[in-house]
């Protein structure tokens, strides 16, 4: 081993080895940190997996847009034969369940999702949740709505939620040539559905995940703080026996890549564990199916690996604002711009001062000084020409 | 290897071979210096094995180093004495490269030290000097063995390597059996020997020692002193002593006064009684 990389290995273990044996204080540091972390890649992972729900929502509901013209057609329209469809909605108990009557003219007919086969006459599909509906309740007040014997369960691919009350009733053709509201499609549609309100769910989605965030990020930094001075007496031990300021950056950043990292970890736990609970928020109305709240595999690796390398790039902007000496730590005072504070005082000082500026060079302060002025009072007096 | 001596102002040239023997400048193996007399009667190091000439260092407004001088030979046992604010410790840290002086120059074997980079002072304090401070500055998280393998393992010495090299210290300084404990855990005077062992581990040239004794009993504190000088001997290891208690700088060869961020120097008292000269006070 070199010199070089011995050193820089050796740096690394130091690192760990005073994250692990760190007193009361550090370890609370560490464990308050790596919860924040933790808190914030757990909402992190749900605003991901909310975006993508939403988006799988959109594509399960796709195929309710079905119309003579699919935008993304589910069969090859030349080969299929035509079927009957009619879309119409009740309301039981005050919740809104979808029919879907059909009538196939030929062996070919387009399948609808959830399904292995198309109802015949008489025959119906239903959700798992309408099933239940129609189980517990009297045939007469809903059973008798879809007039036929059930074939079976709509699978999940049909429905936009677990809780989607949805049937598909087989119908003869001759039963749907009559009504006004039926039409032959010869496919079925696959295209997402194009729900204004997902749009704008994401947008509030993505604002209140920033909202949660930041108290959490606040968190997450107040907790770094934790024994500081502490962390910068052992620092500094570490650059009065030699230690460059490189490996003094290492031993903090291995500290925060672990807090991170353990974070991290926590997070993607936090978020399979709370998945189940949180997919049963009715965000949209209706609550998400658990695998909705899904994560790809960019996203994971995204936040696996960008979540640990941001906390060590936090960490080491953090120590390019303080010195550590060998005699302790001092902290760099940020570079003096002109910041409105400032322009605020120079435009106080230069009114209590007896000078007295021309009216151009008055006006082009007042307005540097309303500009930056911290609160609107009345610069009337500053118009006397005195 | 040639001795270190000390010239009396006015002796002939070849005094300083036979007289003013320095007690460690034989075992050691480093190069010697002649301590001698400047042609204005105050005392100088011939040939310097660390010094610094018109060093200027100021915090804020207050000026704790106003042109100081300082010179120590290879070997040699300087304390740098003086009042409390007098610059004495800002004059250590300038000469051991923690702090780099707003003017003036610091020479450590013969290449200027006040102009290296951040890193190649780091690297100076890790090979080739040694702290020991008034309160240990041990890393508390650490156990006793790992704070003195430290500088080796920051070197890039393999693990096994540092700490085989690290336990030796521990029998030699009394230590033994202290190896696993944490640093926090150990009184002050154990801590002050591990600092100590920590200063030493690296076979450093130089011992830099701020108040070793200032946070000690006066037992602890002439145990310390005499593990430091007697094993700074052995090695032929110089060392700089910041105190400002007599009975510490008493283990000196030598006595720096440091007033108002000036420096002054006496003679080897193993040699020779100090000078006294008019305005000698304010001269290196």
């Amino acid at each position: 081993m070199s010199g070089a990389s011995g050193a820089r290995s050796a740096v690394i273990r130091l690192g760990l080895r005073l994250s692990w044996g760190a007193a009361k204080e550090g370890k609370v540091r560490l464990v308050l940190t790596a919860l924040g972390v933790a808190l914030a890649v757990t909402l992190l992972l749900f605003t991901i997996s909310g975006f993508n729900a939403l988006d799988a929502k959109d594509v399960r509901g796709g195929w309710l847009d079905t119309s003579r013209a699919n935008r993304v057609p589910s069969v090859d329209e030349s080969r299929s034969d035509p079927l009957w469809w009619r879309l119409s909605y009740d309301l039981y108990g005050g919740r809104l369940m979808g029919l879907v009557e059909v009538a196939a003219t030929g062996p070919a007919s387009p399948l609808v999702p959830g399904l292995d086969r198309l109802p015949g006459p008489g025959e119906y599909y239903v959700s798992r949740d309408l099933a239940k509906l129609l189980a517990a309740t009297p045939a007469d007040q809903l059973g008798a709505r879809f007039s036929g014997v059930q074939a079976g369960i709509l699978g999940d691919e049909g429905l936009t939620s677990p809780e989607t009350l949805m049937a598909v009733v087989g119908r003869s053709p001759a039963e749907l040539e009559s009504s006004m509201e039926a039409f032959q499609v010869r496919s079925i549609e696959t295209a997402p559905t194009e729900h204004n309100y997902s749009e704008f769910v994401k947008v509030a989605l993505g604002i209140g995940a920033v909202g949660l965030m930041l108290p959490v990020l606040v968190f997450v930094m107040t907790s770094t703080r934790l024994a500081a001075a502490r962390r910068e007496e052992r620092l500094a031990a570490l650059r009065l026996v030699g230690a460059t300021p490189g490996q003094v950056s290492i031993v903090a950043a291995v500290e925060a890549v672990l807090a991170a990292i353990a974070g991290t970890a926590a997070g993607f736990g936090l978020f399979y564990v709370f998945r189940p609970l949180v997919a049963r928020i009715p965000f949209t109305g209706e609550p998400f199916f658990t695998t909705d709240l899904s994560l790809g595999p960019l996203a994971i690796a995204g936040v696996a690996i960008g979540v640990p390398v941001a906390s060590v790039l936090a960490s080491l902007w953090t120590l390019r604002r303080v010195q550590i000496s060998p005699l302790g730590v001092t902290r760099k005072a940020p570079p003096r711009g002109l910041v409105p504070s400032d322009c605020w005082r120079w435009s106080w000082r230069w009114r209590c001062s007896s000078y007295r500026p021309s009216s151009t060079t008055r006006r082009c302060a007042l307005s540097a000084s309303l500009w930056c002025s911290p609160s609107s009072r009345s610069p009337s007096w500053w118009w006397d020409p005195g | 290897m040639t001795r270190t001596s000390v010239v009396a102002p006015g002796a002939p040239a070849g005094a300083a071979q036979h007289q003013g023997v320095h007690p460690g400048a034989d075992a050691g193996g480093r190069p010697g210096a002649d301590i001698g007399a400047a042609p204005d009667g105050s005392w100088a190091v011939a040939t310097p094995f660390i010094s610094c000439h018109d060093v200027h260092r100021s915090f804020g407004s207050t000026q704790a180093l106003r042109g100081a001088d300082f010179a120590a030979g290879a070997g040699e046992i300087v304390a740098v004495m003086g009042p409390s604010g007098s610059g004495k410790s800002t004059l250590l840290h300038c000469l051991a490269g923690i702090l780099v002086p707003d003017k003036g120059e610091v020479v450590f074997s013969r290449e200027r030290i006040d102009t290296l980079s951040e890193a190649r002072r780091s690297e100076l304090r890790r090979r080739r000097f040694g702290f020991v401070f008034q309160f240990g500055q041990l890393v508390p998280e650490l156990s006793a063995e790992e704070n003195v393998a430290l500088p080796l393992l920051l070197a890039g010495r393999p693990r096994a390597q540092a700490f085989a090299e690290a336990r030796p210290w521990f029998a030699r300084l009394g230590i033994e059996g202290l190896e696993g404990r944490l640093s926090s855990e150990l009184s002050g005077g154990e801590q002050q020997r591990v600092a100590l062992a920590r200063a030493l581990v690296a076979d450093p040239q130089i011992v830099f020692a701020d108040e070793p004794t200032g946070s000690l009993d006066s037992l602890n504190g002439e145990q310390v002193m005499e593990l430091l000088v007697d094993t700074a001997r052995e090695r032929g290891t110089t060392v700089v002593i910041v105190t400002h208690e007599p009975r510490v700088a008493a283990y000196a060869d030598r006595e720096v006064m440091v007033r108002d961020g000036r420096a002054s120097c006496t003679p080897d008292r193993s040699a020779w009684a100090p000078p006294r000269q008019a305005g000698d006070g304010d001269a290196a």
